[in-house]
């Protein structure tokens, strides 16, 4: 152990002594990573980001769609005001806008299932744990769930929040000029360990600030 | 196009989409009769848009997840360039997403279509 210390450092790893233990060169990185991953995880135990992982879908049954449609973007901006001083200004009315567009009556597809509350506060702690810094792409499935796409190029994640901080994934990426897939469904902490073999960081960073 | 557009609706039993060239003419003129077949069912509004796929692609990435689709001409009381991609299973999102990014990936906004066929009627 000594003669590793004292090891002048352009001595080739080949001429060290059998058995010496040898630093770790990603130490560094790893401990940042491992240190912002359990950064998040604090986030999303603590009020209020703790809370709005309890939100139920409202019932609406009586009311007429437009109705339904306006106490659901009601509702959404509410959930998303709760955490509001996790989100940028900018990304919150960018938010608020797409809740409005979601929630159009004039433009609802009446076979689908209304937004959930659930889903989107699933949307909102992966947002705030997962720390991206560039804009996801926003639409809901038929199910009613909100469903999160980063896009750069032919390279694509998309996360559907299914509620309970529950997701599906699929990704896929050109890899050598051959496409690379993967799909699953995880609890929403898991993202990142599922999905780190695809080397996905260029999809979630860019210059665009989300959180606060 | 998100892989979620390939979801199937609850109760849905096949892939609903249009055969392009039932209509004569060129792409924009089949698109436009095809929105306004579309139209005898559902609402198209131009802030919608037409996914245009080839059936041997989509034959061919389906049968890359063992999904054996039958793509067939099914036309539809008012809606005859209907066609059905029957046998189709939605529950790999991987195959969702293939269909997505590669068959069935180029995506026309609707509205120039609706523009040549509008005035447009109330949604039935």
């Amino acid at each position: 152990m000594s003669s590793l210390l004292t090891m002048p450092r352009s001595r080739s790893v080949l001429e060290m002594p059998a058995g010496a233990v040898m630093p770790s060169l990603g130490v560094g990185v790893d401990s940042k990573s491992i240190e912002a991953r359990l950064r998040s995880i604090r986030q999303l135990l603590t009020e209020p980001v703790s809370n709005i992982a309890n939100v139920r879908d409202t019932d609406l049954t009586g009311a007429t769609l437009p109705e339904q449609l306006r106490s659901k973007a009601l509702s959404l901006k509410r959930i998303a005001g709760a955490v509001a001083m996790h989100l940028t200004k900018d990304w919150r009315l960018k938010l608020f806008a797409r809740i409005d567009e979601l929630c159009s009556p004039e433009d609802w597809d009446e076979p689908c299932d209304l937004p959930s509350e659930q889903s989107f506060s699933t949307f909102l702690r992966m947002i705030i744990y997962l720390h991206p810094t560039r804009r996801p792409g926003i639409g809901l499935s038929n199910r009613g769930h909100f469903v999160a796409a980063w896009t750069r190029g032919s390279d694509r994640i998309v996360i559907e929040c299914i509620g309970n901080d529950e997701v599906r994934w699929v990704l896929s990426k050109i890899t050598d000029g051959e496409r690379e897939s993967g799909a699953g469904k995880v609890s929403l902490h898991r993202i990142p360990d599922v999905i780190a073999g695809y080397e996905p960081e260029e999809l979630f960073n860019d210059a665009h600030r989300l959180l606060a | 196009m998100p892989a979620h557009a390939f979801e199937l609706r609850e109760g849905e039993g096949f892939l609903s989409a249009n055969w392009l060239e039932y209509f004569d003419g060129g792409e924009s003129d089949a698109l436009a009769a095809t929105a306004f077949a579309i139209s005898q069912s559902r609402a198209v509004r131009s802030s919608h848009a037409f996914a245009i796929g080839n059936v041997a692609a989509i034959k061919a990435a389906c049968s890359e997840f063992d999904v054996r689709v039958r793509i067939v001409h099914e036309p539809d009381a008012g809606n005859e360039s209907h066609a059905a991609v029957r046998r189709f299973k939605d529950d790999d999102l991987e195959l969702l997403e293939l269909l997505a990014q590669d068959a069935w990936s180029r995506v026309i906004e609707a509205k120039p279509p609706l523009d040549r066929v509008g005035p447009w009627r109330a949604r039935p």
